[in-house]
């Protein structure tokens, strides 16, 4: 069953609407998802000015962002975007859809850039020349001395049909079967120019066809440990610009502020959460934020479902994550439906407030609950080591107006002033 | 969480699952939501009640629990993912921390799995589970649909018999609950006036530990296990490794209370690591592999603990049950007598020797037991009361059976405050009271009530109402109460059981 983008009437429609991870999709050239909400001074508009530059050697960016605050929504968006399309090609994939997240390495993401190279192209009816699928099929032969992944027999003469079933299937084991990673690593470990080399006649190829240069959207892969990530982004850094390719890397919040990070920082874009009040002025509410905010609510349910007084509470317990957004407004409806009611009132939004308080109570350790204070007093972004677990769990949340700044998670304030039980 | 009992209604949370699953059946849509539990029982409440609800909703109910890292199902997204009838089916999931870091992990990068397939699950994760899966699986956890919390301990008798558990060696189980408060009070005061410095670590520890004991004794297993659990730290800190080991083997007492018997097999095996020649965990083993059924295991680790302990009675009584529960009547009533000479002040010893003597008939020496069993703990001898009558019915002795039977109906509620048997064992004794005294309908009525809370292990006492049916005029109803048993034991286990039956635990 599609997923239609359209406006609830009443709170059973609404509930569906505010699903945590519903994606925001648009066709290619078509209106804006109608659930989208942009954002003023969105930093994806700067992402795509970077893109829509002239460059000399094809762009490299990084894009950034906490948990729940639109990464992949952006990133849909970007695909069909008019401009990105009239110059690049779009190849949008989910890495966890190619590899196997658990022990991604760098190699796993080459491989996973040519392969969704060369399948959306074929998908979208491209024909690549004879020498390329030669020499795509001399690679797809070296891996396949060690392991099976083509099934069936092919005639000599089906190179495009072998191809495509090796890369239709590559994907696929890799993520489950570790021998065959092993293999294709160790092969591409050896002919890793080979790799590149190929990546880059394919984008070559694709641009003389088309005229517009293969644009890789990879999201996912802000999914794995920091550990893993630096050995992907920093250890092999050097391989991973290499390629002839437009390609935007999603790359987690951790890693983005790791030390490490920091020779390719001015290739990153950060998405940050929306700004719903002043620093250090708590009381001060941002009114552009709240605005924002609204129209993400309104835009998926109609405003007669929600007391103006429990939506403005809605938003203030969001703190601005779109995700929080969806999980408070879940929260409520379901306490307004229990209740048999045809909208949500404060209650509801307070008493979803406390099921979210509630959620954290177990997690929080003393000394975390301490700093959350402390965090919650000056708003200063320091210690990252002890904050940066916190902003993993959105404990903590960051914002960026003129400069970086974080708070805690408001639905979290009242649980700063407790008695802690004696562990 | 701190309160032990939540402030929303068991069936009104029940009902947040429920609603949270009928939008997602109605819209076809994934649903990955969290249950927090603490005990077993309240648990097994919960997924009773939502397992009706999903089968009247046209769902299978699937439980997948997950045994250990290497077990397929530690991948859950991947295995539910590969579930055949996925579609009409909502999952029960449960044992993440068995199959870390698996699940962890798979859970983390696989969540799409879920969503994508359009799975409804139902995560069952203990208190510690749910601390540790924002860190272990943020990316999981973000993504949670609802999570609702059923940490409550079970309702007073739910929870498995305590007697012959070696728990807390010296502890008396029987304290009054003024006096288990005074205890606990006295002690919370020590622990506030001593500095939380190196010096008074292991002062601390052994009040804590302590601690531990009374609030189990007391059924209150939340705060049982985080004062064991700091207990725990306290005596690792201060290196006091057989607190460690007492303290471990409290826990794991806690844990079997509470149902969690994974949970609470890993923590006896722990002071075994530490040192092998601890008797008290090879019991506290035998009673959690008694529970499960698991006989030859039980027998092994009793036989182990007395080895290591030969002048301990307890893991005799243990041993006697699991004997009974094997049928073997003369191995266990030799248990049982081993246990009353090492410990002729066991109760629950006299109680079950008495209980297998009547059993096989041999009333007279069964009525010497019973009134042992009196003596040694006359306000909460409810087995042995009813037994004393059912023997005096028996001979025709109505005057002394109506006697015992008024007795035992009086000594109920402490009998059930204490909770020496299940509850289904507690209101059997207490249909079979209300038989003997001629109230066969309230009897009736009782007894379905102790079918409807009946426990894996729970037996029907066909014994005590052989005996009853075999005076010389049996009491009116008694047909009725033997067709329901019937009914519910079926005629085949009453043959095959007649001496099986009776409760596997100790009868008080």
């Amino acid at each position: 069953m599609k997923f239609e983008y359209v406006t609830a009437t009443n709170l059973e429609r609404a509930w569906l609407n505010f699903e945590l991870d519903l994606p925001l999709e648009v066709e290619p050239g078509g209106p804006p998802n109608p659930f989208y909400v942009d954002r003023p001074g969105n930093p994806v508009a700067e992402l795509e000015q970077a893109l829509l530059a002239p460059f000399y050697r094809l762009p490299k960016y990084f894009f950034s962002g906490h948990r729940g605050c639109g990464k992949s929504t952006e990133l849909y968006r970007l695909a069909v975007n008019p401009g990105i399309c009239a110059k690049f090609w779009p190849v949008h994939f989910r890495i966890q859809n190619e590899a196997d997240i658990h022990s991604l390495d760098y190699r796993d993401v080459l491989l996973a850039i040519g392969g969704q190279m060369y399948r959306q192209y074929r998908a979208g009816g491209g024909r690549l020349p004879k020498q390329l699928l030669s020499e795509l099929d001399r690679f797809r032969g070296q891996v396949e001395k060690e392991v099976t992944i083509t099934p069936g027999r092919w005639a000599e003469s089906e190179v495009e049909a072998k191809l495509d079933a090796f890369f239709a299937g590559a994907g696929l084991k890799l993520k489950l079967e570790p021998k065959v990673r092993t293999v294709v690593r160790q092969v591409i470990e050896e002919g890793i120019t080979g790799l590149i080399e190929l990546l880059n006649t394919t984008s070559t190829t694709i641009y003389g066809q088309t005229r517009r240069w293969p644009l890789v959207l990879i999201d996912g892969l802000d999914k794995p440990d920091l550990e893993r990530a630096c050995e992907i982004f920093y250890d092999h850094r050097g391989v991973m610009l290499q390629p002839d390719v437009a390609i935007v890397y999603t790359v987690s919040s951790p890693l983005f502020y790791s030390p490490e990070f920091e020779a390719i920082r001015d290739q990153a874009k950060f998405l940050p959460n929306v700004t719903l009040h002043l620093r250090g002025q708590p009381d001060e509410r941002d009114g552009e934020g709240y605005r924002m905010m609204r129209t993400f609510v309104h835009k998926r349910m109609q405003p007669d479902l929600i007391a103006p007084d429990a939506l403005e509470e809605a938003i203030h317990t969001s703190g601005g994550v779109f995700r929080e957004m969806c999980r408070v407004m879940r929260y409520a409806i379901g306490r307004a439906r229990v209740k048999g009611q045809g909208r949500v009132e404060l209650e509801d939004v307070q008493r979803a407030g406390s099921e979210i308080r509630n959620e954290y109570r177990r997690i929080l350790t003393l000394e975390q609950r301490q700093l959350l204070a402390e965090v919650h007093t000056h708003n200063r972004l320091d210690q990252p080591d002890k904050l940066g677990p916190l902003m993993q769990i959105l404990a903590a949340l960051e914002y960026r107006n003129e400069e970086n700044w974080c708070d805690v998670h408001p639905a979290l304030v009242p649980l700063l002033s407790e008695e802690r039980v004696t562990p | 969480m701190n309160a032990t009992r939540p402030d929303e209604p068991f069936d009104e949370r029940v009902e947040r699952l429920k609603q949270e699953l009928a939008l997602a059946l109605q819209w076809d849509r994934p649903s990955i939501l969290l249950a927090v539990y603490s005990s077993m029982f309240v648990r097994a409440d919960a997924e009773a009640v939502l397992e009706v609800w999903l089968r009247e909703q046209g769902q299978a109910v699937a439980r997948v629990q997950v045994s250990g890292p290497d077990d397929p199902a530690a991948d859950v997204p991947l295995a539910l993912r590969e579930w055949p009838e996925r579609a009409h089916t909502v999952f029960f999931v449960s044992g993440l921390r068995q199959g870390a870091p698996t699940t962890w992990n798979a859970l983390n990068v696989r969540r799409e799995y879920l969503v994508d397939g359009r799975i409804r699950v139902v995560f069952w994760v203990t208190e510690g589970e749910a601390a540790e899966l924002p860190q272990r699986a943020p990316d999981f956890w973000a993504f949670r649909h609802r999570v609702v919390e059923f940490v409550e301990p079970p309702e007073v008798g739910r929870v498995a018999y305590i007697a012959g558990e070696l728990a807390w060696e010296g502890f008396e189980e029987r304290l009054s609950p003024e006096e288990r408060e005074a205890r606990i009070a006295f002690r919370e005061w020590l622990l506030s006036e001593l500095p939380d410095v190196p010096e008074t670590a292991a002062a601390r520890a052994q009040l804590y530990y302590t601690l531990g004991g009374l609030y189990f004794f007391g059924r209150e297993y939340e705060p049982a296990l985080r004062h064991i659990q700091v207990a725990l730290a306290l005596s690792e800190q201060a290196g006091d490794a057989t607190l460690q080991a007492l303290a471990l083997n409290g826990l794991g007492n806690v844990y079997r209370a509470l149902g969690r018997y994974a949970e609470a097999i890993a923590a006896y095996e722990r002071p075994i690591a530490l040192d092998p020649k601890l008797a008290y965990p090879h019991n506290g083993l035998g009673n959690v592999y008694s529970d499960l059924g698991r006989y030859e295991e039980a027998i092994a680790a009793y036989e182990w603990a007395i080895v290591l302990d030969p002048k301990d009675a307890v893991p005799h009584l243990g041993l006697g049950n699991v004997y009974y529960q094997q049928g073997r009547h003369e191995e266990a009533i030799a248990a049982y007598q081993q246990a009353i000479e090492l410990d002729p002040e066991s109760a629950a010893s006299h109680n079950n020797l008495g209980d297998r003597y009547l059993q096989l008939g041999q009333l007279e020496k069964a009525e010497a037991e019973f009134q042992e069993r009196v003596r040694l703990s006359p306000d909460d001898a409810l087995d042995a009361e009813v037994c004393l009558g059912v023997i005096a019915y028996h001979r025709g002795d109505k005057v002394t059976a109506t006697n015992h039977f008024e007795r035992a109906l009086a000594i109920w509620n402490t009998a059930w405050q204490r909770c020496l048997q299940t509850s289904a064992a507690l209101l059997q004794n207490r249909a079979q009271a209300l038989l003997g005294l001629g109230r066969s309908q309230e009897a009736l009525a009782i007894l379905r009530q102790a079918l409807d809370q009946w426990l894996p292990g729970d037996t029907i006492d066909f014994y005590v109402y052989d005996t009853l049916a075999a005076a010389s005029e049996p009491p009116a109803g008694l047909e009725d109460v033997m067709a329901l048993l019937w009914e519910a034991g079926g005629e085949e286990a009453r043959r095959s059981t007649l001496s099986r039956v009776g409760g596997g635990g100790n009868r008080g």
